[in-house]
């Protein structure tokens, strides 16, 4: 129980400096990548052990958000909105995805524990959810819908390659 | 068992109630109130985002541009008004030069030089008073543009003052709300003559005085300049009649008149330069010497 919260903060901290000073700056803003956005600290959310309950995953959420909206992007509310919304739909997805054996309620939802054929579907739902919900608070009017779906879909896959990247790399037990 | 179980639910079957929702709903709950809490966040610390929330049109690039183009506009004012004084200078030359016009044409003797007699000259205020005995303002222009010691000084709205002293740059202007101004007036409808006066306390009232009891003056009869001294073309608004009365024994009326310039609000002026008024006056001072 301890170390899994200590191992949360430092993926927290990680995670939430990671996204604010390099993935931050090689987001939108040249011509080439305007439609493109690297958001990848929302994995700190998806790895949140099961055993989280609702209430405290949506604080959770929220208080990342925003962290990430005060510390990096000057946007009260776009990212803790967005991240409220992806605790909320966790243990929606997690239940649709819930294998036959059940998860065991110690673990976390990592690629080590359930296989990448887990995993990959787990986290690409949740990223897809989580820039979709973004990008429609950040253009904030269904006006310019393509703008958001092309957005959501450039960076999904920008951001899901960094992601398994993470994965791969730190590869967590928990 | 199952007796007593009834018994103890049934003692406080709402507070189990609201236990059962919150544990099957809790993350809803908390969901939505975080949620609309997130939002108010977006559109009060997010500009773009209050556009849009603020703006119904939802186009958000449209709005913005009218912003700024608001905002400049706003700091192009000063530039704005000065021309659209100097343009309302100019319009009203041609108009009172056009009176006259008409006039020299009606009349026997056409001097082939006199139709540009009234020169209108585009003034800001700088200094303006109403509350006191005697009032004044200041103008910012001078000797240099043509200002003059008693030029007749009007508004759009009618008649302001008479110029009284002058400098290269500032110009003061004995205002109408002066004890020692008198301008020459007429009804407009009767075109009985007298002179304005202002008597001090109520800087929206003057009275018309030398107005004969034959003329038979009604209220919101509209008084105007005489154009009988020559600074003032015939015909610029003073004001309306606002009351009158006629004292026993007295051949004269006494009538107040509402002024048609709100003095506390002026902004612009006109200084009015009549370019034959010497050669009236010196005319006009033969006709003294010889008497």
């Amino acid at each position: 129980m301890n170390s899994d919260l200590i191992r949360n903060i430092w993926r927290f901290v990680l995670l939430v400096l990671l996204q604010g000073l390099v993935f931050k700056r090689i987001s939108p803003d040249g011509s080439l990548f305007y439609y493109v956005s690297f958001i990848i600290f929302p994995l700190f959310i998806f790895l949140l052990p099961f055993r989280t309950p609702t209430v405290l995953l949506i604080f959770i959420g929220f208080l990342t958000g925003l962290s990430v909206d005060l510390l990096f992007y000057d946007s009260p509310g776009v990212h803790a909105s967005t991240c409220v919304f992806s605790a909320f739909i966790r243990p929606l997805v997690l239940q649709i995805l819930e294998p036959k054996s059940g998860y065991n309620l110690n673990q976390s939802p990592v690629k080590r524990q359930l296989g990448m054929g887990w995993f990959l579907p787990y986290v690409s739902i949740m990223l897809f959810l989580h820039l979709f919900f973004y990008f429609s608070v950040e253009v904030f009017t269904f006006v310019y819908i393509g703008q958001i779906l092309l957005k959501t879909i450039l960076s999904f896959f920008f951001s899901l390659l960094f992601i398994i990247a993470y994965m791969y790399v730190f590869d967590p037990e928990e | 068992m199952f007796i007593d179980n009834t018994d103890h639910f049934t003692h406080n079957p709402q507070m189990r109630n609201l236990i059962v929702l919150l544990l099957r709903y809790g993350g809803f709950i908390v969901f939505l109130v975080l949620e609309i809490f997130c939002m108010f966040l977006v559109v009060r610390y997010n500009r773009t985002q209050r556009e849009i929330y603020v703006n119904s049109s939802n186009v958000f690039s449209g709005s913005l541009n009218t912003k700024v183009s608001n905002v400049t506009r706003y700091f192009n004012l000063t530039n704005t008004s000065d021309s659209l004084a100097v343009e309302n200078a100019r319009l009203y030359e041609k108009l009172s030069n056009l009176d006259l016009d008409r006039l020299m044409k009606d009349s026997v003797y056409v001097a082939s030089d006199s139709v540009n007699q009234f020169r209108f000259i585009s003034a800001r205020i700088i200094n303006n008073s109403i509350n006191k005995n005697n009032n004044f303002l200041t103008i910012k222009k001078g000797r240099l543009d043509g200002i003059k010691p008693r030029q007749g000084v009007v508004s759009d709205k009618g008649v302001v003052g008479i110029v009284r002293n002058v400098s290269d740059h500032f110009a003061t202007v004995l205002s109408v709300l002066h004890r020692q101004i008198r301008i020459n007036a007429a009804v407009k409808r009767t075109n009985n003559f007298g002179a304005i006066a202002w008597r001090g306390n109520d800087p929206t009232i003057v009275k018309l005085e030398d107005i004969p009891t034959h003329a038979r003056p009604i209220v919101g009869d509209t008084i105007i300049t005489s154009g009988n001294t020559s600074r003032f073309p015939k015909g610029i608004t003073l004001g309306v009649i606002d009351t009158f009365w006629r004292a026993s024994g007295s051949n004269f009326y006494d009538i107040e008149v509402k002024l048609t310039n709100d003095f506390n609000s002026l902004e612009y002026v006109y200084v009015i330069d009549n370019e034959y008024i010497e050669e009236q006056l010196e005319l006009e001072q033969q006709l003294i010497d010889e008497q």
